[in-house]
């Protein structure tokens, strides 16, 4: 199983970034999930080293 | 020498879209090895093509592609699998990335950079494997 990580907050701080706020049903652009992806590998290369 | 094309599978209940990532995959010189028409068909037939790579579409009758990803990474964690799909509202992303989609790509982007994606990905899973020593 992929190892857990906080996307929720990572995508709040995304949008925050973005200024897109975060109200209801959030759809996220492209880049937005690109960021996400640049995020997770960042954090499992963390965990990894940890 | 002889390059291995890789094996792609594709999951999506719409069958035009299955012909245009057809379309796409082969541009991408990678074999197409099945297509699957829901999400059930797509975990049974993933059991036994393991396909290199999935794309593999949300919104499928019988059973959702979030769904169909969990049930395939559980049972195969290295399993290489890209959303492609027109549902991308945060929760449905951020549960699949935290599954473990590889990539998640939506349907509305255009195809050129649709398949710079899809390459981008092919490429990096060409690097985890000479890393694991594939």
């Amino acid at each position: 199983m992929a190892a857990k990580f906080d996307l929720e907050k990572m995508l709040r701080e995304i949008e925050e970034d973005e200024g897109a706020g975060g109200q209801g049903k959030q759809e996220l652009s492209q880049e937005e999930i690109r960021k996400a992806l640049r995020e997770r590998r960042k954090d499992r290369t963390e965990k990894g080293k940890a | 020498m002889t390059v291995r094309k890789s094996r792609v599978m594709i999951a999506d209940d719409e069958k035009h879209i299955r012909l245009l990532l057809r379309a796409m995959v082969g541009q991408l010189e990678c074999e197409v090895v099945g297509e699957a028409g829901d999400g059930q068909e797509a975990v049974a037939m993933y059991r036994s093509l393991k396909p290199d790579l999935l794309l593999l579409d949300v919104n499928m009758p019988r059973q959702t592609g979030d769904e169909a990803l969990e049930e395939i990474l559980g049972e195969f964690p290295e399993a290489a699998v890209i959303m492609l799909t027109s549902v991308f509202d945060r929760e449905t992303v951020g549960r699949c990335l935290s599954l473990g989609a590889v990539n998640y790509i939506r349907k509305d982007t255009p195809l050129p950079e649709m398949k710079r994606l899809v390459r981008e990905t092919l490429a990096g899973l060409a690097t985890r494997e000479e890393e694991h020593g594939g």
